[in-house]
């Protein structure tokens, strides 16, 4: 070869090579082993893989207090991979008791083939493709952990690629505004959202029960109002983070969703399109309630209902 | 070339001063002549000084496949499924400066689907290559001593620095 291949089609190259080449040429150059080990690669390689398909199961093992998380990749071939095994790192932390890291996994959810896992104070960005993963330090105050409920947000930006974390928190005894923090991989820090940024203070997130969609992440919300006389009703609704603005905005649901909603109520992604299910207990038969519709503006566009009863045992 | 519906041409001179003529719309696909165009720097030839004709040529077979449109929707799957093809025979070259050559030209021109055809071509070529024949390849200088490189070796779980 008489010219020089430029570094940038080199890692458009890169890119493009499969797991096991990559981890052999980590020791071509130190030029190549940065870019292969640099966390732009992880989101990127990520992203260039086609596999959908993957998923993950998580279990709990032990009893008492020692009971710990577990979470294990699934792969192609149905072989378990124990994400435990492949401890993320700190960028400025040096991090030993990796131990008691990983005793609290929980799965947040998956966003352009990178996961995101919340452990206690800390977070993990994860590429099964790659199995690599980096670590993030949560912001946490002990002084308000027994007060406070904490929910979390994630997506990747489907334009800048770009992972994003979001913790809310707001205090048990339903007294004050939100308090959230949104971390984002490239700015490498945290920061807090501003009071006009935030929805009304006593709406609550269900637990893990976001999605992310194009520029948005959703949830399943409900916020609860008493009744001058004393009775307390909760009005359920989705409650929407902008990644762009990142700006939330409540997003009520259309009268035929709610005088049927479910409930429990669960939210989950389809395509493009957003799902509201669950199952409801109804006087003569129990069904199944699933709702896709989609969100454009701020809104519900073409909502379909699907009945799915229970089938009939013989 | 006499309906009315063809378009500009636009002329294009390689680094060895051979000139080419090309309809503007197949010519937009790159991004960096697209650039030029917008830009009112086309009036005369567009001078590529980065591009040797026999890699011009080919890039402009490319983007002549590229586009052409269907008529209807029939037709678009066999449309489909021959650029398939054609995308298979195209980066079969016979040897692989050329497909180098074609990389680098993709590049500069800033054709993406190109690009991408001919970057994965070359993840091809040297996937099951050792770390030896691929730093020959490249041209690249091993700046490990043999130390390091034997413990970034060593190292079976990933991580950052």
């Amino acid at each position: 070869m008489s010219d020089n291949i430029p570094l940038e089609i080199q890692m458009e190259i890169m890119q493009r090579l499969p797991v096991n080449s990559l981890l052999q040429f980590r020791t071509i150059s130190k030029t190549w082993k940065s870019f292969i080990d640099g966390k732009k690669f992880l989101v990127s390689y990520g992203v260039r893989s086609t596999q959908p398909s993957h998923f993950l199961v998580s279990y709990e093992l032990g009893t008492g207090e020692v009971v710990r998380n577990y979470i294990c990749f699934v792969d192609d071939n149905y072989s378990f991979t124990q994400v435990q095994q492949f401890p993320p790192s700190f960028q400025h932390l040096r991090y030993t008791d990796m131990n008691s890291l990983y005793c609290t996994l929980n799965v947040i959810s998956s966003s352009h083939s990178i996961w995101c896992f919340i452990s206690y104070k800390f977070a993990t960005l994860w590429n099964p493709s790659i199995r690599k993963s980096v670590g993030v330090v949560v912001p946490y105050d002990p002084s308000k952990a027994c007060i406070e409920k904490i929910a979390f947000g994630y997506s990747v930006h489907p334009k800048t690629l770009d992972p994003t974390i979001i913790r809310i928190s707001y205090s048990e005894s339903r007294e004050g505004l939100w308090t959230v923090y949104l971390f984002t991989l490239i700015s490498g820090y945290w920061k807090t959202l501003p009071p006009t940024h935030l929805p009304r203070a006593l709406i609550r997130l269900k637990w893990s029960s976001q999605i992310a969609i194009g520029c948005f992440i959703y949830w399943a919300a409900y916020e609860r109002i008493v009744c001058a006389d004393g009775v307390s009703n909760k009005t359920y609704m989705i409650v929407s983070f902008d990644l762009n603005t990142q700006i939330f905005q409540l997003i009520d649901l259309p009268n035929s969703l709610r005088v049927q909603l479910p409930k429990p109520v669960y939210i989950c992604k389809l395509g493009e399109s957003l799902v509201i299910y669950g199952l409801n207990i109804g006087d003569l038969n129990d069904f199944f309630i699933v709702w896709v519709m989609e969100v454009k503006r701020g809104s519900i566009t073409n909502l379909k209902g699907y009945l799915i009863l229970k089938p009939f045992i013989v | 070339m006499s309906s009315s519906s063809s378009s500009k041409m636009i002329e294009l001179r390689s680094s060895d001063g051979e000139t080419f003529h090309v309809e503007e719309t197949v010519v937009l696909q790159s991004e960096t002549i697209k650039q030029m165009i917008d830009d009112d720097c086309a009036n005369a030839a567009i001078p590529l000084p980065n591009v040797t004709s026999m890699t011009l040529a080919k890039v402009i077979e490319y983007i002549k496949k590229h586009a052409e449109k269907p008529k209807d929707d029939d037709d678009k799957k066999v449309a489909e499924e021959d650029l398939k093809k054609f995308d298979a025979e195209f980066v079969k070259v016979d040897q692989e400066s050329m497909l180098f050559d074609l990389v680098r030209a993709a590049n500069y021109l800033n054709i993406k689907s190109l690009l991408d055809l001919t970057c994965q071509a070359v993840a091809d070529s040297i996937k099951d290559l050792s770390v030896e024949e691929v730093r020959k390849k490249f041209n690249i200088q091993n700046d490990f001593t043999p130390e390091e490189e034997a413990k970034v070796r060593k190292e079976n779980a990933w991580a950052f620095d």
